[in-house]
């Protein structure tokens, strides 16, 4: 059975320290996905996490827009400091976006009601996913989210890069309390059985695939799905269907 | 993509590519969930990713004292095609040691070396209280595993440094590579004969195998996963992503361990 695949979790552009020689342009990223069967992908630009927002969020749109196969997610700032844009909320539709993601211990603010309150309740009402990256330091730790959930029970959270070992003392409660929560893929499949045994106790439509490319390997991820313990409607929901879902159920108007 | 790529994706498994898997553990952990971690059911996992071999240490002998190693004897003679043991060590009590290094010739069909876990048991590699396993490892010649990392007290590079210039002999397996201290794996490797680096924790992250590589490390690096921490399909596909030659894969896979494996069963 040959499965497609819609990546969740990816970045692109250049890190100002690459080290491991891992950045990435986005006609090489879609090269790559064209080699491994990924018809589609979010991503962010490495920018609107390390260099600002705003113009990170410019850079982004600019790189998608004649990429048919790219979708993206916007960074998000306190609105109080008048640093974000309005107009780049405008035709999110006709702009791919798909999501918004926060880096709020990257860029110093809290992420709470206080102050997100509004925009997040709109989020909420709207359908937009919002996607949190937990490993890397610069976003939320699980206590965190936990605290948004308690104030914001019906935001759609795609929780990525869960962390190295074996999280699911950290995501099962949150999947069992909340109906909007989903698990993006890529270290649960690193884990040894967490697929598996997500989808034994919650299901597959709470799982969305990611790879978290450029960091890691497009090829660990889907060779572990593809030969993991589940049934073969569990993958495609897994690897494309549920953030297809996802994302049409966004309301743009 | 690769021939290998496309033969793992379609099987799962290659019947001609039979695995090693150099660092694994067995039994429940504190600090995490590890749902597949009782030997019955790693073999079935073993068997649909083409792992031919594990070789353990239990985290019951490494982090409950008094049960020493007899659960890792007990693996091994039930399922002796399928897993090796390390004898595992803790420096903390030194006539648990003693007992272990008397009996191990009446263990050559269980053991393949010792596992030594620095950084959880607070001790340093190079304090006396591993002397008599260095020792013992170095006159036998004898395989050790040991966690290493960047910056550890306990065992990060100043501390294998101590031990590689002291002890010839003995193979040490670096496990883990030092993690972070990447420019200090590939110059232990290069420089001396008998280290060797191992590849759990590190396929988890872009750019650090092609660096191995890059150094032409191939006869020095060694399949591990920490399974069942981690799932061999992940890291399977890791190290076929990293674009790495299907001989060097094999080296790196299987040929490497058999190797080490054998000049322990001589």
């Amino acid at each position: 059975m040959e499965i497609k695949f819609f990546d969740t979790n990816i970045w692109i552009g250049k890190l100002m320290n690459d080290k491991n020689g891992i950045s990435i342009t986005s006609n090489q990223l879609i090269k790559k996905m064209e080699e491994l069967n990924i018809e589609k992908a979010i991503v962010y630009h490495i920018s609107q996490r390390d260099v600002h927002p705003d113009f990170g969020n410019e850079v982004l749109i600019n790189e998608i827009s004649d990429k048919p196969k790219l979708y993206g997610i916007l960074t998000i700032l306190p609105f109080q400091t008048e640093e974000i844009k309005k107009n780049i909320f405008e035709n999110l539709k006709e702009k791919k976006i798909v999501g918004f993601n926060f880096f709020p211990k990257k860029h110093n603010y809290i992420l709470d009601k206080i102050t997100f309150g509004n925009f997040l309740s709109q989020f909420q009402e709207k359908k937009f996913p919002v996607f949190f990256d937990i490993l890397s330091g610069f976003s939320v730790d699980y206590k965190d989210l936990y605290s948004i959930l308690k104030d914001f029970p019906k935001l759609i959270c795609i929780l990525c890069n869960l962390g190295i070992w074996n999280t699911n003392r950290f995501t099962w409660p949150l999947l069992e309390k909340f109906e909007n929560v989903y698990l993006e893929s890529s270290l649960l499949s690193l884990s040894e059985g967490a697929i598996e045994e997500t989808v034994k106790k919650y299901g597959s439509d709470r799982i969305v695939f990611g790879s978290g490319f450029p960091e890691r390997y497009f090829e660990a991820s889907i060779l572990q799905i593809i030969h993991s313990d589940i049934s073969d409607n569990d993958k495609e929901k897994i690897c494309y269907k549920n953030i297809e879902r996802i994302i049409s159920g966004i309301r743009y108007e | 993509m690769n021939e290998i790529w496309n033969k793992f994706l379609k099987e799962g498994k290659l019947v001609d590519f039979p695995i090693i898997d150099i660092h694994c553990h067995m039994g429940f952990f504190y600090g995490s969930q590890m749902p597949y971690s009782f030997p019955e059911i790693m073999v079935k996992r073993m068997k649909k990713a083409g792992v031919k071999l594990a070789v353990f240490c239990h985290h019951y002998s490494l982090f409950f004292p008094e049960i020493g190693n007899r659960f890792n004897i007990e693996v091994v003679r039930k399922y002796s095609d399928k897993f090796k043991a390390y004898c595992g060590i803790n420096p903390n009590y030194q006539d648990a040691i003693k007992k272990d290094l008397e009996k191990l010739d009446k263990y050559t069909d269980i053991y393949v070396g010792f596992k030594l876990l620095p950084d959880y048991h607070g001790v340093c590699l190079s304090d006396s209280r591993y002397r008599e396993v260095f020792e013992f490892a170095d006159k036998n010649k004898l395989i050790v595993l040991t966690h290493t990392w960047r910056g550890s007290i306990y065992d990060g590079a100043d501390e294998v440094e101590k031990i590689i210039k002291k002890y010839k002999n003995l193979t040490l397996i670096l496990g883990h590579s030092l993690h972070g201290d990447w420019d200090k794996a590939i110059k232990f490797a290069k420089n001396y004969e008998n280290i060797y680096l191992e590849l759990c924790a590190i396929l988890d992250e872009r750019g650090i195998i092609e660096k191995f590589a890059k150094e032409g490390l191939f006869n020095k690096i060694l399949f591990g996963t920490d399974f069942p921490w981690f799932n061999h399909h992940y890291y399977i596909g890791a190290l076929i992503g990293a674009g790495i030659d299907e001989n060097i894969l094999r080296k790196i896979f299987y040929e490497n361990a058999i190797k080490l494996i054998k000049k322990w069963e001589n």
